[in-house]
């Protein structure tokens, strides 16, 4: 537990404070409190780093760890996305959009940004994974192989456990019976985050586990900036569609057809949160990847 | 507040109790917890203590000593003395000031 806690703080801080802390963890258990000071304190730590830990750790690591950081950011950011999709594609939120441009506005932004994070992934993240594919073959590194599938078993696992629930979900809409929400419904949001967890990591698993050219990582910087552009984007836009849909088009908004959970407002505002809290760490990260590439 | 102290931001209360713990002498993580929950009553969290000492050290308040194990202790500076007594003589001198006015104008009905 004490390592779990101590891991969420930045690698060059472990480095510096790990071992004490633990020690510390050990001696003095945290309650509630002491857990929550832990949180906001990997957080003060990843968004305000102290000089005399933050550049103990070399430039090309830093930059490692930071494009790691923001392709994560994406993927929950893209995760985040497909939850939106679902939820407003409703022909009622189409009808919704003609009504009021800002909703479709928002919308459109949505989708650009999604296509400007698509491309910058393909100029900069495929190159990556190439790099990371031949390097797995050509040392025939059985776990960094894992670790490229891991993304694609993950998703395949969850497909399947989505398709059982389809199939075994009876048809109607709320009112669904315990034992389903229990024993398939419940399971299966808890495969859905495990899946959304290893799609997210990956990326910064695998680069941790290989050698990147030093072009290839400003590239790749290069394309970190264009992805946490991209994700501000989507962030104002999911922020500015939730406004509108709350406080214009309230009887959508305040739609609830999930078997349990919230309504289709919070949802959204829940995704709207989540790009809010992506958006600011890929910007950080993209910041501090920059800084890093901008040291010879 | 000093500037000193000013400049560490959202930690600045934890960072004084952590330089008056340390003001009586060298001290690990542990230690100064206990010794802070025993002079101001306060229980910091290892996120607040550490966030603490990372500050505190970057501002060159505190030293960190050889570690020994996993513990490593830590020991005020000559300026980190000098800010807590900077900080502490403005704090007593408020508290000297509050009281004096109370105690002359009696407390509110």
């Amino acid at each position: 537990m004490a390592r779990l806690l101590v891991g969420l703080y930045p690698l060059a801080w472990r480095e510096r404070y790990g071992r004490e802390m633990e020690a510390l963890i050990e001696d003095d258990p945290p309650n509630l409190g002491g857990v929550a000071s832990l949180l906001m304190g990997a957080a003060d730590a990843h968004l305000r780093p102290a000089p005399t830990w933050a550049s103990s750790i070399p430039p090309v690591t830093r930059m490692r760890l930071s494009i790691g950081a923001i392709f994560c950011c994406w993927i929950v950011l893209s995760l985040n996305g497909i939850g939106f999709q679902k939820d407003t594609e409703d022909p009622d939120f189409a009808a919704a959009a003609t009504r009021h441009p800002l909703l479709a506005i928002a919308h459109d932004v949505v989708v650009a940004g999604a296509l400007l994070g698509g491309l910058a992934i393909a100029f900069g993240g495929l190159p990556l994974l190439w790099q990371a594919v031949r390097h797995a073959l050509r040392e025939r590194d059985g776990r960094l192989m894992l670790l490229l599938l891991s993304p694609a078993l993950a998703l395949v696992g969850f497909g399947a456990l989505s398709w059982l629930l389809f199939v075994t979900a009876p048809a109607r809409h709320g009112q669904f019976p315990l034992s389903f929400v229990v024993f398939l419904q419940a399971p299966w949001r808890l495969a859905g985050w495990a899946c959304a967890a290893v799609c997210a990591l990956a990326p910064r698993w695998v680069l941790a586990r290989i050698e990147l050219s030093p072009r290839a990582l400003r590239r790749a910087s290069r394309a970190g900036a264009a992805l946490a552009t991209a994700t501000v984007l989507i962030a104002g836009a999911l922020i500015v569609y939730v406004c509108v849909l709350a406080l214009q088009v309230g009887k959508l908004s305040a739609q609830n057809t999930a078997p349990v959970g919230a309504s289709t407002g919070a949802m959204l505002a829940l995704y709207a949160a989540m790009a809010c809290l992506a958006s600011t760490l890929a910007l950080t990260a993209a910041k501090r990847a920059g800084r890093a590439g901008r040291v010879r | 507040m000093t500037s000193k102290l000013a400049d560490l931001g959202r930690w600045p209360e934890p960072s004084l109790l952590v330089l008056s713990s340390l003001a009586g002498g060298d001290k690990h993580g542990y230690a100064m917890v206990s010794d802070i929950e025993a002079l101001a009553g306060v229980h910091l969290g290892p996120g607040t203590l550490y966030g603490a000492l990372s500050r505190l050290e970057d501002q060159g308040l505190i030293l960190a000593l050889p570690a020994q194990g996993r513990r490593r202790p830590y020991r005020i500076t000559a300026a980190g003395a000098r800010a807590l007594e900077e900080q502490l003589t403005t704090m007593a001198s408020v508290a000297n000031t509050g009281l004096t006015r109370l105690r002359a104008n009696g407390a509110p009905a």
